[in-house]
């Protein structure tokens, strides 16, 4: 069964960056050549997601900034609306990785699930 | 039998085209139940900001869009293949001298989450779309989405809210425990929407000809299948026989569109697709959009205005060329080429170099030297490599 | 005061029925018709041929309409519409309207026969191109053709070689929000597909269909001389969408008995559209106040057993202004709301005495 994969994939990457799903597409081993220069300036990548004059970019990733504070609002709404109880049904081992982060998270930012 | 020119009679009643009658939408406009339930207490309008413009929508309704005092909702999947597209949304604001917020007080809205992996559920999903809507209105900015799947999604969202008390009731409280509200937008605004209501104004600011250029259209799927009462359809445009987003734009910039049999079709991304049959997309993206585009139009460019639409289309072509069939059609959004068309570096605010296909044929026949750009691009980064700036500013992308 | 005239609202077949009906049993029907002419939709759309013995149209809605138009039990207001009603059964007040007056009648008892519209194929399934291609046409225009015997193309006025028609255009179709079945337009189309096979003996004709719906007798009397004597080809399929290919349509869909997509170049696609309450039906409903469901035709209330009365004492509704409706409905349920009109004033006369 394939389908636990692409949760896996999903949510993980949500938690991780709430606000970044994507692979890095540009990759050599994605095949990507961006702009058709030839060969994928991987080593230039990270001084590109510099090279953004939008003030939300992130220096390290390509992903755009969010406050710690909303990522922790959203991880509050799944905890209490069960989608991590949902993940477990397909894939308990990704949600008890993800549990303990959220917890911990929600911990610190002093929400209270129960 | 006496002659009757019948072929005339129903040519000259198809002539007048199709006229939308807002009378006879099939459908409710939700604008009635959202004013009841916020006088009912129930939630918070927020108000699309005067001076609004507004555009029709698919059956004869008008649709109201924001000028400025707009907060921009970045779509999750765009970054990390397309910063050009949302950076391009923020160049024309700040070029037409508009207000707007590019917040960090914003998630992802969790719909490919929900779509692909069926590992969420409609609370999950509501509390989310209002948590970000309730963001905006706590800054008095407007929402506007950059994302066509999260446009659509929230405006099943409103659907199911505006239908659904205990829905209601589940989100007010979430909202409450978070210090926030149930808020709802007057109207749920793609940022292609605001790039076609204000098409005549970009047009006035156009500094690149661009009656040369030939382009087809993707329209997305999600942005045009969902909800889609809610979509633009113009007389004007294809007899609002379809929707008149993006093509609308590119005609008011001189650009010559043309059409492609397979238009209605998917870009290929699908949803769970681009995840767990990653080939498939790529198959799909080549066979039924680029290669049939290439057979019957070959243009200069395809143009879109969905992060996922755009980055499958684009950086699919790489496979079929891997394997030398007639691919290479360059990929942008209508942001994109509005912000080309009135004078936006190509590198440094489209950020074109995140894109796939070869696009320098299509610099060449309109006149810029992409060379040159690179290069200017080029050392900008140097700057930032060694260590004199930190970031690209705005400043910097005009310089 | 109570009143012992009986008003109709729309003088397409069920209306003229119903009038003719009520007076003949000796009462006095207000007859009140938008159009400057009576005979409905069939007259209006110009139809050839009535399913199922392909009788003339023109010939059998004037027949009809001779029964009324010098009764002199009907008062006829034609180019009129009503545009106000006030009072219940038997005492209603009613404001008719032409282009230069308005007059106000009493009356006991009303029928609304406003009927029905074809559906607009440039609303939804716009893949089909009716706008967009000269040679994707309607039933309706179908019928325009058969009636002038020039079934051509109105891209070149030749005739067509291939011909298909696709069902359920319109209807049946929970996306757009019309899942009801329109229910006349499988025996029109086979009708319509006949009468191409009589005009052009050598043309291809297809149906392409989700299931074919031929109710009653019309199985045998349309349904399968259409295929055995007509030899026209039903294609169990969903068209999908139409393009233009080399001066031809391009019909692209899939054939669901072979279980695989088609791809079928065409010379005329006839879209057969279903029926959506009319405009006069919906404004009707709003001045009296009746209950429409949710496609806004005219709600009756006797389920099976009374197909004519309806939330409001007094107002009957018959033929295609309360569903799809075929002939033989429409002017069956005109028949029987005369009757229960009448008997609505008859009572009131009998409690006043
Ligand atoms: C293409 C096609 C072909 C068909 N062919 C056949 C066939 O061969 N055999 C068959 O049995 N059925 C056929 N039908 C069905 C048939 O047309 C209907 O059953 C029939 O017309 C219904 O009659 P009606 O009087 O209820 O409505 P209509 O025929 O629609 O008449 C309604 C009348 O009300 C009038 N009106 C509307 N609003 C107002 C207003 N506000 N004030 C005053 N007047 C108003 C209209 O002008 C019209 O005259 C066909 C339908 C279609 C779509
Ligand atoms: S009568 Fe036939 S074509 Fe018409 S809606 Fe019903 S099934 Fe479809």
């Amino acid at each position: 069964m394939r389908r636990p994969i692409a949760q896996s994939r999903i949510v993980r990457k949500i938690l991780l960056t709430g606000a970044r799903i994507t692979s890095e597409m540009l990759e050599e081993k994605a095949g990507g050549i961006p702009g058709g220069w030839g060969k994928p300036p991987t080593a230039r990548q990270e001084l590109w997601h510099q090279a953004l004059p939008a003030e939300t970019r992130s220096a390290a990733e390509p992903i755009w900034q969010i406050d710690p504070a909303t990522l922790k609002e959203m991880f509050f709404i799944w905890k209490i609306t069960g989608v991590l109880d949902q993940l477990a049904l397909v894939d308990p081992i990704l949600a008890d990785v993800c549990n303990q982060i959220l917890e911990e998270q929600l911990e610190e930012a002093g929400f209270k699930v129960d | 039998m006496s002659y009757v020119p019948v072929e005339e009679i129903i040519k000259s009643q198809k002539t007048p085209g199709f006229k939308t009658t807002p009378e006879e939408a099939p459908t409710e406009d939700f604008h009635d139940i959202l004013f009841q339930l916020e006088k009912e207490g129930e939630l918070i309008v927020q108000r699309v900001p005067e001076p609004y413009l507004e555009v029709p929508t698919k059956y004869g309704r008008k649709k109201k869009i924001p000028l400025q005092k707009t907060w921009h909702h970045k779509s999750c999947g765009q970054c990390g293949h397309i910063p050009g597209y949302s950076t391009s949304i923020f160049w024309i604001n700040r070029k037409l001298g508009f207000d707007y917020i590019d917040p960090r007080d914003q998630t992802s809205c969790t719909a490919w989450n929900y779509y692909a992996s069926a590992t969420s559920n409609a609370p999950a999903q509501a509390a989310v779309a209002i948590r970000n809507f309730s963001s905006a209105y706590e800054t008095g900015y407007f929402p506007i989405i950059h994302c066509g799947t999260s446009f659509g999604h929230y405006k099943e969202v409103r659907h199911e809210l505006l239908h659904h008390h205990e829905l209601r009731r589940q989100v007010r409280d979430i909202m409450e425990r978070l210090g926030k509200k149930l808020v709802l937008p007057e109207e749920i605004v793609h940022y292609s929407e605001w790039v076609y209501a204000i098409r005549d104004r970009i047009a006035e600011h156009q500094v690149i000809d661009m009656s040369n250029i030939t382009a087809t259209v993707h329209p997305a799927c999600h942005y045009h299948k969902l909800v889609e009462e809610d979509a633009v359809y113009d007389p004007e445009i294809y007899g609002a026989q379809r929707t008149a987003i993006v093509t609308g734009t590119l005609k008011a910039l001189g650009i010559n569109v043309k059409d492609y049999s397979t238009w209605f079709d998917c870009c290929g991304f699908g949803f769970r697709h681009i995840l767990v049959s990653r080939d498939f997309s790529r198959s799909f993206a080549v066979q039924r959009k680029i290669e049939v585009m290439k057979e019957e139009v070959n243009p200069d460019v395809t143009v879109t205005h969905d992060t996922g639409c755009v980055t499958t289309l684009d950086q699919s072509q790489f496979a079929a060329r891997a394997h030398g069939r007639k691919v290479g059609i360059p990929v942008m959004s209508d942001s994109q080429i509005a912000a080309l068309a009135m004078g936006a570096h190509p590198y440094k605010v489209l950020q074109l170099h995140w894109h796939n296909t070869d696009n320098k044929p299509f610099f060449e026949k309109l006149g810029i030297d992409w060379k040159k750009k690179w290069q200017e691009f080029e050392e900008a980064v140097e700057k930032i490599k060694s260590g004199e700036k930190e970031y690209l500013t705005w400043e910097d992308a005009d310089a | 005061m109570p009143s012992q005239d009986i008003l109709v609202i729309g003088g397409g077949p069920a209306g003229l029925e119903a009038a003719r009906s009520i007076a003949d049993l000796g009462y006095r029907a207000i007859l009140v018709e938008k159009r400057d002419r009576l005979g409905g939709t069939p007259d209006e759309a110009g139809y050839a041929a009535l399913t199922p013995d392909l009788r003339n149209a023109e010939e059998a809605m004037n027949e009809m309409i001779a029964r009324v138009q010098n009764n002199p039990n009907v008062e006829l207001h034609l180019g009129a519409t009503v545009v106000d009603a006030k009072g219940q059964a038997p005492d209603f007040t009613v404001t008719i309207k032409n282009a230069k007056e308005s007059k106000q009648v009493n009356v006991g008892a009303v029928i609304i026969c406003t009927g029905f519209q074809h559906f607009d194929p440039g609303r939804e399934t716009q893949k089909y191109g009716y706008y967009e291609f000269p040679d994707v046409i309607t039933l309706v225009d179908c019928e325009k053709m058969l009636k002038a015997h020039r079934v051509v193309r109105p891209s070149t006025g030749e005739p067509p070689e291939r011909v298909c028609f696709i069902q359920c255009v319109g209807s049946r179709d929970r996306r757009i929000g019309n899942e009801y079945c329109s229910k006349v337009c499988c025996g029109i189309a086979s009708k319509e597909a006949i009468e191409i096979k009589q005009q052009l003996p050598n043309a291809k004709v297809f149906i392409f269909y989700i299931d074919m719906r031929m109710y009653g007798y019309w199985e045998n009397e349309i349904y399968w001389p259409a295929q055995e004597k007509y030899k026209v080809n039903y294609v169990k399929g969903i068209a999908t969408e139409i393009l233009q290919r080399d001066g031809k349509l391009l019909v692209r869909g899939e054939d669901t008995t072979m279980r695989r997509p088609f791809e079928i170049p065409m010379d005329l696609v006839v879209l057969s559209v279903g029926m959506e309450p009319s405009a006069g039906t919906r404004e009707m409903a709003k001045i009296f106040g009746l209950k429409q469901n949710k496609y806004k035709f005219i709600e009756t209330i006797g389920g099976a057993l009374d197909t004519v009365s309806t939330t409001v004492p007094g107002v009957f509704a018959a033929g295609a202004c309360t569903g799809p409706a075929d002939l033989e409905d429409s002017i069956s349920a005109a028949g029987l709301a005369a009757v229960k009109a009448i008997s609505t004033v008859r009572q009131a006369e009998t409690v006043k005495a």
